[in-house]
């Protein structure tokens, strides 16, 4: 029984294919033809969840964010051309583009409570105040229920009654006199200062302090994630815009303006790249190897690349944008195969020996890339499991078409031009000083090693976002007019009912006072407790005005009143609350206008799931004192903008260690396997080493910082280096130093380069950085496998062989 | 809130037609635009007035006393003299009052107070002149020429419809200013507001501007 071994089985498979060629041929080009047509169907997607670790507290905070009506405003900012125009036209332009506002997308324009409905507010207010009536309101009243306190309370009522303008304060002070709807009062205008802005209201408008801009909020149920309807929002957005008149300007300040930005300028990129690389790839393979079958190389990583997304589409039901950028960059690497056979038989004259012995080392190349890519289906981050099921299926189809398709079709004549391509570059391989090679490289290795401990690693997510300038220069325009450049922090208490979410909040809010930091504490628990809690209140207040109560309330007013001519009806809704006081509700527990426009901000409902939102300054020491009340609970939890950026890197960037370290554990156990040698490995190695290093070194020189997207790239990187070390390293051993693998190891690099070169022209800062990484650590790579690689390989292989036979 | 209103009516009122003379003119945004001309020649305004408001919550019709004064663009001082001592001085965005019980200076921002904001930014537009957006809220007619009398109702439609019956405004003979204005609340109190001795275009004495004036 014959011994089996790799040679043998690829043998056996590639004549069982030569046999049927014209079978394979055909369905290739059938399941190309298929992909190019699925394409149009697969849905690509720009939401940076998919970017998220699963089941982090990142995603759950975005899902937050997505979810309730915090992140979904579009504000508008607007102000007058000239210093000339009054104010009222500036109001007007604003009220009239609110009311002119009319779509789907558009939930709600926010109507910012104003002065317009305090008066019957008031009133429902004074009636609720029983319901929040607690120990230190009952001490307060005991000490004020005296003839002395009344009359000076009534003095300043009669004052106020006649002041301009005071008569309606005059007015609520008598219907409460002792102020025991204050403190209610108080807690909403605090609640309602957390809008985040500095804002002042006048004539129904929001308007900045120095009355030169105004603002209108708008609620959208678009997520700022969704880049589609963000599209359609804006464009809408701006046709109203475009209504104003003249003399009126007006910025969009909304996530959805990132979304729309970053969408068009990937989109623009992808675009970009793929035209450039394929006229770059069409000059090289058309126009200098004057060879049409090399257009079979030039299709085969396009046909690949389509039926890896239309295969990715089939099992995520979507793909993302920046698997869709990172096509250029397989299409790079999966070409490298159709080099390396191209050359095989370009040199052999199609002689099949050729193609059999180059298979080995392309197939070890191709495990060890997919090894790396392979590494990635083990994250937590469903981008990265993507990446890597369209990687590991686009180089497969790719080296499956390489080895078995591409030599049916390029069977036949050698190439003059190709060949004279290679003995052009096999007279500069064979030119290198053996020793100066090392020096060099040992002195290379050792400096960007030395240089590349300075490499920083840069966490910020912000540094990937390729918004416009316009958008953030209307940004910071708008945060200089209207502050809110610091967003509060969000404490969320989560509910099955509202009630259970009230509960929860009070509670909640309860621990923060024995914290001692309810100050900076905007919480609904102020003006809202529990059912229980109001019952318990009303009970409380009821005990306390007793009939005895009442009867003293009653003369002290007579008395005193009659000082001021105050009539009976003066006093008579707080003699009638004092005896018949609201009855507590379920649900919403009154009915006032800016007691709903406090809760819109404050309650979210979300999936029959009840959300009380607190907010409080995003500052680490309100961190500290609130995160131990929220990890109390799993229905608590706290997102911080400022922690959130932070936890988001720390989220993209805890997966890069492990995916680097299995990288690193795949291409030295399956170069180890392959090539069986330990020194051999070590060789293939050093293009990977040499690559990192360059990287790292040059990242450092030039004061940049090393990204997620950098280290995802540096990975690939590694993946491609090895290929060159280990195509060099079969190379060296079964030929010598043979002009077919330089050249085809210098094709494979040229479009590598090529297509993470075009990167380089990319706008986005993810492409830009990917391009960058790529075209450094292949640049190095390919430099150290084509000089350094044969030379150690010579001084230390076939030097200890001489040695060995001289001994 | 009513009172408010009501106030801010009065005092709308009073200083946007003080100084007007009717003509008959048929239209009347024609003739409020005309007036609005008029009104944009006054630049200081000053004058004794009596306040008696008629209000439920008292048990006696309660009379005020005081000086009325007005500089463009915004200045506003409102001194009483009885039945307590008053002033409040509204300069920009800040306003300064004192009352002789308490003889406390306190400085409040516009901001601070909507009601009293929605009032003086009424006051504002009227002292500039801007009384064509009166109409979007009332319907006037001339009730009687000489002495000339205007009544305006609330439009149905307007927000104020629901606190305010009617206002009248009652011209000196001469049509010079305003002798007299009414506002009729729905709840049955009522406003009336009388200014006599008005002076236009004078430069204000200056101690008119302090809020511890001692007239």
């Amino acid at each position: 029984m014959s011994k089996l071994t790799f040679n043998g089985c690829f043998s056996a498979l590639y004549d069982f294919i030569t046999k049927r060629q014209n079978a394979f041929i055909s369905l290739f080009l059938f399941l190309t033809v298929a992909a190019g047509a699925g394409i149009f169907y697969v849905t690509f997607e720009n939401d940076i969840k998919f970017m998220l670790p699963d089941e982090s507290g990142v995603r759950r905070s975005i899902n937050f964010l997505d979810s309730s009506r915090i992140s979904n405003n579009v504000v508008i900012s607007m102000k007058l051309n000239s210093d000339e125009i009054p104010l009222s036209e500036l109001t007007g332009a604003i009220k009239e583009f609110s009311a002119s506002i009319d779509s789907p997308l558009i939930t709600k324009v926010k109507d910012i409570a104003g002065a317009s409905n305090m008066g019957k507010d008031a009133n429902e207010i004074i009636a609720y105040a029983p319901q929040l009536f607690d120990k230190a309101d009952q001490e307060r009243l005991t000490q004020q229920i005296t003839g002395e306190n009344i009359k000076e309370r009534f003095a300043l009522i009669y004052r106020q009654m006649l002041m301009p303008g005071g008569s309606f304060m005059g007015a609520i002070m008598l219907r409460d006199p002792f102020g025991v709807s204050l403190s209610v009062l108080s807690n909403i205008e605090k609640l309602s200062l957390t809008l985040g802005y500095d804002v002042v209201f006048e004539d129904g408008v929001l308007l900045n302090r120095d009355k030169s801009h105004a603002m209108v909020i708008m609620e959208t149920s678009v997520p700022v994630t969704d880049a589609f309807l963000s599209r359609k929002l804006i464009t809408y957005v701006k046709e109203q815009l475009s209504l104003l008149p003249d003399y009126v300007s007006a910025d969009i300040i909304a996530g959805h303006l990132h979304a729309v930005d970053n969408e068009t300028i990937l989109k623009r990129d992808i675009g970009l790249v793929s035209i450039t690389v394929l006229l770059a790839f069409f000059i090289i393979f058309i126009c200098v190897f004057k060879d049409m079958g090399t257009l079979t190389i030039f299709i085969m990583p396009i046909a690949s690349v389509l039926m890896a997304i239309c295969l990715t589409f089939f099992i995520f039901r979507q793909v993302s944008y920046f698997i869709a950028g990172m096509a250029a960059v397989i299409t790079g690497i999966a070409i490298d195969y159709g080099i390396h056979v191209y050359s095989a038989v370009r040199v052999s004259g199609g002689r099949s020996e050729r193609v059999k012995q180059v298979a080995k080392p392309i197939m070890v190349g191709a495990l060890t890339t997919m090894g790396v890519f392979g590494g990635f289906l083990f994250s937590r981050v469903p981008g990265y499991r993507q990446l890597a099921l369209f990687s590991v299926c686009g180089i497969s189809i790719c080296l499956f078409y390489s080895l078995f398709i591409l030599p049916q079709i390029l069977r036949g004549k050698r190439s003059r031009n190709f060949e004279g391509v290679s003995r052009f570059i096999g007279r500069g391989h064979r030119h290198v000083k053996k020793r100066w090679v090392v020096y060099f490289w040992g002195i290379f290795v050792l400096l960007a090693a030395l240089v590349s401990g300075r490499t920083v690693f840069e966490n910020d997510v912000r540094q990937f976002d390729g918004s416009s300038k316009e958008t953030l220069a209307a940004e910071d325009k708008f945060h200089g007019t209207w502050g809110g450049g610091e967003q509060p922090a969000i404490f969320v208490v989560t509910g099955g009912s509202l009630e259970e979410a009230i509960v929860c909040n009070e509670i909640v809010y309860n621990e923060v006072v024995k914290s001692g930091a309810e100050a900076g504490f905007a919480s609904i628990a102020t003006i809202w407790p529990a059912l229980k809690t109001r019952e318990a209140n009303l009970d409380s207040w009821k005990r306390f005005w007793d009939a005895s109560k009442r009867d003293e309330v009653v003369e002290l007013f007579k008395e005193n009143g009659a000082l001021y001519d105050f009539s009976d009806k003066a006093f008579s809704v707080f003699l009638n609350t004092l005896a018949n006081p609201a009855a507590v509700k379920e649900g919403v527990p009154i009915n006032s206008e800016l007691f709903e426009n406090i809760i819109e901000r404050f309650v979210n409902e979300v999936d029959g799931e009840y959300q009380i939102l607190s907010f409080f300054p995003d500052k680490d020491k309100y961190i500290k004192k609130f995160s131990p009340i929220a990890v109390n609970s799993d229905r608590t939890f706290i997102i911080s903008r400022k922690a959130f950026s932070s936890e988001l890197s720390q989220s993209i960037s805890s997966e890069i260690l492990p995916l680097s370290i299995a990288a690193a554990l795949i291409i030295i156990t399956l170069t180890m396997v392959f090539l069986r040698d330990a020194r051999l490995t070590c060789i293939a190695l050093i293009p990977v080493v040499s690559a990192i290093l360059s990287i790292t070194g040059a990242l450092a020189l030039t004061g940049t910082s090393l990204n997620a997207s950098a280290a995802i790239a540096a990975l690939i990187v590694c993946g491609l280096c090895i290929d060159y070390g280990i195509f060099m390293v079969y190379s060296c051993r079964d030929y010598g130093r043979d002009e077919a693998t330089a050249t085809a190891v210098t094709l494979s690099a040229l479009t590598t380069l090529i297509g993470s070169g075009t990167l380089l022209l990319a706008k986005h800062p993810i492409l830009f950085s990917i391009g960058r990484t790529i075209t450094l650590g292949v640049l190095a790579g390919f430099l150290t496998s084509f000089f350094v690689v044969p030379t150690v390989y010579t001084l230390w292989i076939e030097g200890s062989k001489e040695r060995r036979g001289l001994a | 809130m009513r009172k408010m209103i009501s106030l801010a009516v009065l005092m709308s009122l009073l200083l946007g037609m003080g100084g007007a003379c009717l003509h008959a003119e048929s239209d009347a945004r024609v003739f409020l635009a005309k007036l609005e001309n008029k009104f944009s020649l006054i630049n200081t305004m000053r004058a004794d007035f009596v306040q008696e408001k008629e209000l439920s919550y008292f048990d006696k019709k309660i009379r005020i006393k005081g000086v009325m004064c007005f500089e463009k663009p915004d200045f506003l001082g409102w001194h009483v003299t009885e039945p307590i001592v008053y002033s409040m001085v509204i300069n920009g965005k800040t306003i300064r009052q004192w009352d002789g019980e308490t003889r406390k200076v306190q400085i409040i921002q516009v901001e601070s107070n909507p009601a009293l904001q929605i009032m003086i930014v009424r006051m504002r537009e009227w002292f500039t002149g801007n009384f064509t957006g009166f109409l979007e809220d009332y319907d006037f007619t001339i009730e009687n020429k000489d002495p000339v009398i205007l009544v305006f109702v609330p439009k149905e439609t307007s927000s104020v419809a629901e606190f305010i019956e009617k206002v009248k405004i009652i011209f000196k003979e001469d049509e010079s200013y305003i002798h007299q204005i009414e506002i009729n609340e729905k709840g049955g109190d009522s406003d009336v507001l009388i200014f006599d001795d008005v002076v236009l275009n004078e430069p204000l004495n200056p101690r008119l501007r302090n809020v511890k004036v001692n007239i």
